[in-house]
């Protein structure tokens, strides 16, 4: 193992365009850099050295092709220069602004661009991820986790894509929350596109993040890496809907690593895109059952974040989460036996709400559904009627045409 | 000698009368035709030439002139065969010239001198009833279709030989003249329509189904593949009321004039179903051509036009719809002509959710958002403005397949239609208006008036639908047809709540 005394030691003022030049070197990822460091001492130093010095390092070959390459090809102090006028931000590892929290973890990016802002140190924030090609449910929960965490001020940290990720994100800044999303491409270029707007969102109330140059295509293996960083820089993860082999697990591999709580959504058996967590759940990840119960747990484990500001974990920070606790179960159990207040309804209509769930279901689908118990249907246009007023009187949400789930206050 | 013959052109959905002239002088023995003749009549000359020879009437060497009066239209029909025929024994004193004084003739002349039918009999006949000629002889495969024209003499001929016979000696029983009370063709109501309750379950798209041939809703279907969309559509035409006389008349017209219409019947009884393939081009849906011929739009006039995978038309198809569906009728302008079609039909639309077919199930459906935007996204948005209803399919369980309880059966949801239809009548009496669908936002003021609970619960619906003005008026529209359908006079609270849950929404992302 290589010292890491080198890699985070401050890099003056007048030399950044050096650490500059480490770090928008396309393709270079964060491989060679602390090794570089380790050898050379400052990214002058690795600057000044020839390119056969660079060659012949000690020990395992070091891949510094492109930044050779990149050295002789563009004057960097002009690159540089042009990089400060464009308005997007730099930080260094050794920055007073790095987020402690991705500081601690294994192998840190030695920088990251962004615009907007950072995640602060001082404040709980949590990873959201989660499938794409999310279900309804997914949406469900992730909206409202989004507009729990937006409105309690708890930084939501996620990938900005389709699905879970936009959707969470989205209803965070919606709900006067802040988040912060780590992209797989360079800061400046929006993807997906087609979450354009809730990128021009989030540079004002939140921020987007990368660890690539800027100008960087996203290509799919630029994801592994974003996803290190999304749960590095938060304080316990989310996951809401996720396949058996899905890139969502992927992530909760590397936040395991970095010493992350992991919560994971539950879903009915059999439904594939619950799989992978319900899988979660089965290897020891925490229950998310109610975003409030979540909060509650989330504070508890990290209330060192609010006496220090410095965004240690438990892991580090020397505290240990008891494995059981008695205040925290029972408020489990009381979840779990608390009566669920039903909508005031009259009978017929709670019968159809009854019978609603966040899966789509078409008035036919619960006409059978009653016939099938034996019971008298109103038929599939008296239950349409029922499902219409249920939706004027916001318990029922028409998600396409014909299909409705239930709308929870 | 010179003779003059009546015959008739097409021109839309009308016609107008060509004059024939024939002239035979002594000169170099040619066959001229002129007047603007297309290919079609040019090649005429020599069936005539044939034809007459086969009859037993050989044509003397001499110079042989046919001038086709109004000389600036432009002709392309073989029913000129006959009255050239005919043109020309008359100017050859073969027959006397006060013979065919008056008789209008139609048919194309087959090389053994058989008349065969040609297009176009029935608005022919009617123009030619209309401006006074009393008596005409055509194709016999086409006499059925002109027979039913009252005030004029209609003879079905099958070779040359009887006209000529008939004309020398004007024995009636040679080419009797027929005629047939086209009610009495049309009320027999006899017509086969697949029936509805061949349908297993689906109780709501058949309701759809039923409000759409109710108030003439344009309806637009989704659901999987094999849920039963088109099975659904083909059942439409037998729910809606048999065709009147005049429905019947004018879609006879246009069917006489496409020339798909099987010879030998009289009329058009029954509506049509027209179901096009996705590959259509616009012109064939809307009609045209060198020779002007009514595309399938106004072949599905009164009718059912049917738009299965309705996103895999071409943009240029579904955009030609738009016109033809706000006015009712296709105007096609062309260089050489300007004709206008009837085009009043039922717009039904099939589609699958997305590209797969099963979203919003999940577990079924991997498309991705930006797939199912995308998808969504090549319906054309002002075609779906004008699309009053949308209603889902699932694919329907075993049990209901294997159910053999009641289901709901053409006869009955026919009732529900004319209940309908029938109050539109009376309510509309002596407007322009004909059916709910045609209601413009100040109409609807007038026509769908709402009580006091009913107009809060419409505010409602406005508010928490989040509707914009135009799906407020198309759902006011459609609760009109339901209360309609349903012998109400008012439109009540739950009409307008059923109406609100077939509104076309395609947004599924917000």
């Amino acid at each position: 193992m290589y010292s890491c005394e080198n890699f985070f030691a401050r890099v003056h003022e007048s030399e950044r365009a050096y650490a500059f030049w480490l770090v928008s070197v396309p393709w270079i990822g964060n491989g060679p850099i602390p090794r570089l460091l380790e050898y050379y001492g400052s990214p002058k130093d690795i600057y000044k050295a020839s390119d056969e010095d660079i060659e012949k390092i000690p020990g395992r070959k070091v891949n510094t092709g492109p930044l050779l390459k990149y050295r002789k090809e563009h004057d960097i102090f002009r690159k540089y220069d042009e990089f400060q006028r464009s308005g997007m931000k730099l930080s260094f590892v050794f920055d007073e602004d790095y987020p402690l929290r991705l500081k601690n973890i294994p192998d840190p990016p030695y920088g990251l661009f962004y615009m907007g802002d950072l995640p602060e140190n001082n404040k709980l924030s949590v990873a959201v991820i989660g499938a794409r090609q999310c279900s309804e449910y997914g949406r469900y929960i992730a909206s409202n986790l989004g507009k729990a965490l937006g409105s309690n001020d708890i930084n939501l940290i996620s990938g900005m894509a389709v699905g879970i990720d936009g959707i969470s994100q989205g209803s965070a800044i919606a709900s006067g929350g802040r988040s912060f999303a780590v992209l797989g491409s360079g800061a400046d270029i929006c993807y997906p596109e087609s979450n354009k707007g809730l990128y021009e969102d989030l540079k004002k109330a939140g921020g987007i993040i990368s660890s690539y140059p800027p100008g960087t295509k996203a290509i799919s293996c630029f994801f592994p890496p974003r996803n290190r960083i999304v749960s590095g820089l938060s304080d316990a993860v989310v996951v809401i809907e996720a396949r058996t082999r899905s890139g969502t697990l992927i992530t909760v591999d590397m936040a395991l690593e970095q010493g992350r709580d992991i919560y994971a959504v539950p879903g009915r058996l059999g439904d594939e895109l619950s799989a992978g967590c319900n899988g979660l759940i089965g290897h020891g990840a925490r229950v998310y059952l109610d975003p409030e119960i979540f909060m509650q747990d989330l504070t508890e484990d990290h209330m060192d974040v609010f006496e220090y500001g410095n965004g240690t974990d438990c892991f580090r920070s020397g505290k240990i989460i008891p494995l059981y606790d008695s205040e925290r179960d029972k408020r489990h159990r009381n979840y779990c036996t608390e009566k669920k207040h039903f909508p005031k309804l009259d009978q017929s209509h709670l019968e159809i709400y009854s019978r609603l769930s966040f899966t789509p279901k078409t008035p036919e689908e619960i006409h059978i559904e009653i016939l099938n118990e034996g019971k008298d249907s109103p038929g599939e246009t008296g239950i349409c009627l029922i499902l219409m007023e249920l939706c004027l009187q916001e318990h029922a949400f028409q998600v396409s045409p014909g299909y409705y789930i239930k709308k929870s206050s | 000698m010179f003779s003059d013959i009546i015959t008739a052109a097409l021109s839309g959905i009308s016609a107008l009368i060509v004059h024939v002239e024939t002239d035979i002088n002594r000169g170099l023995p040619v066959f001229n035709i002129v007047g603007s003749p297309g290919s079609e009549i040019r090649e005429s000359k020599d069936r005539v030439r044939a034809a007459l020879k086969n009859t037993g009437i050989t044509i003397p060497p001499s110079r042989i002139t046919v001038n086709l009066s109004p000389g600036d239209l432009k002709k392309d029909s073989t029913s000129y065969d006959l009255p050239i025929t005919i043109g020309l024994l008359t100017a050859l004193e073969y027959l006397p010239p006060s013979c065919t004084e008056g008789i209008l003739f139609l048919g194309e002349i087959a090389l053994n001198g058989e008349i065969r039918p040609v297009r176009g009999v029935l608005p022919i006949i009617s123009t030619a009833a209309k401006l006074g000629i009393r008596e005409c002889i055509i194709p016999a495969e086409n006499a059925a279709e002109g027979s039913v024209v009252p005030g004029i003499k209609v003879r079905g001929a099958a070779d040359l030989k009887k006209v000529i016979d008939y004309l020398q000696t004007k024995d009636e029983s040679i080419l009797p003249s027929l005629y047939t009370d086209p009610s009495e063709i049309l009320y027999k109501g006899n017509e086969k329509y697949p029936d509805f309750s061949d349908v297993c379950g689906q109780e709501r798209a058949k309701k759809a189904a039923v409000i759409s041939a109710a108030g003439f809703h344009s309806l637009l279907m989704t659901g999987p593949p094999g849920a039963g969309k088109s099975m659904i559509a083909r059942r439409i035409p037998g729910i809606m009321p048999p065709l009147s006389l005049s429905e019947s008349l004018e879609l006879t017209t246009i069917y006489s004039i496409a020339g798909t219409k099987p010879f030998g019947k009289a009329l058009i009884t029954k509506r049509s179903f027209q179901a096009p393939h996705h590959t259509v081009s616009s012109r064939a849906l809307t009609g045209g051509g060198i020779d002007p011929k009514p595309g399938i739009i106004s072949l599905a006039h009164r009718s059912v036009l049917f738009l299965d995978e309705f996103t895999e038309f071409g943009r240029d198809a579904i955009e030609s719809l738009r016109q033809p569906l706000e006015d009712k009728k296709i105007r096609i302008s062309r260089v050489r002509y300007s004709v206008e079609y009837p085009a009043d039909f039922l717009l039904i639309c099939a589609m699958n959710p997305c590209p797969c077919g099963y979203y919003p199930d999940r577990g079924k459906c991997r498309c991705s958002e930006n797939d199912i935007k995308r998808y969504l996204g090549k319906i054309s948005g002002p075609i779906l403005d004008r699309i009053d209803l949308c209603t889902e399919l699932k694919n329907i369980s075993i049990s209901e397949i294997m159910d053999g309880g009641k289901k709901l059966s053409s006869e009955e949801m026919s009732e529900y239609v004319s209940r309908a239809r029938n109050m539109q009548k009376e309510r509309y009496k002596n407007t322009e208006i004909r059916f709910n669908a045609d209601l413009k936002a100040d109409d609807i003021k007038k026509y769908c008036h709402l009580g006091k609970e009913e107009e809060t619960i419409a505010e409602e619906l406005y508010k928490k639908l989040s509707l914009s003005a135009r799906s407020y008026h198309r759902i006011l529209r459609v609760s009109r047809t339901i209360a309609d359908t349903e012998g109400s006079a008012e439109i009540k609270k739950e009409h307008l709540l059923e109406a609100a849950s077939y509104r076309p929404d395609l947004d599924y992302f917000r």
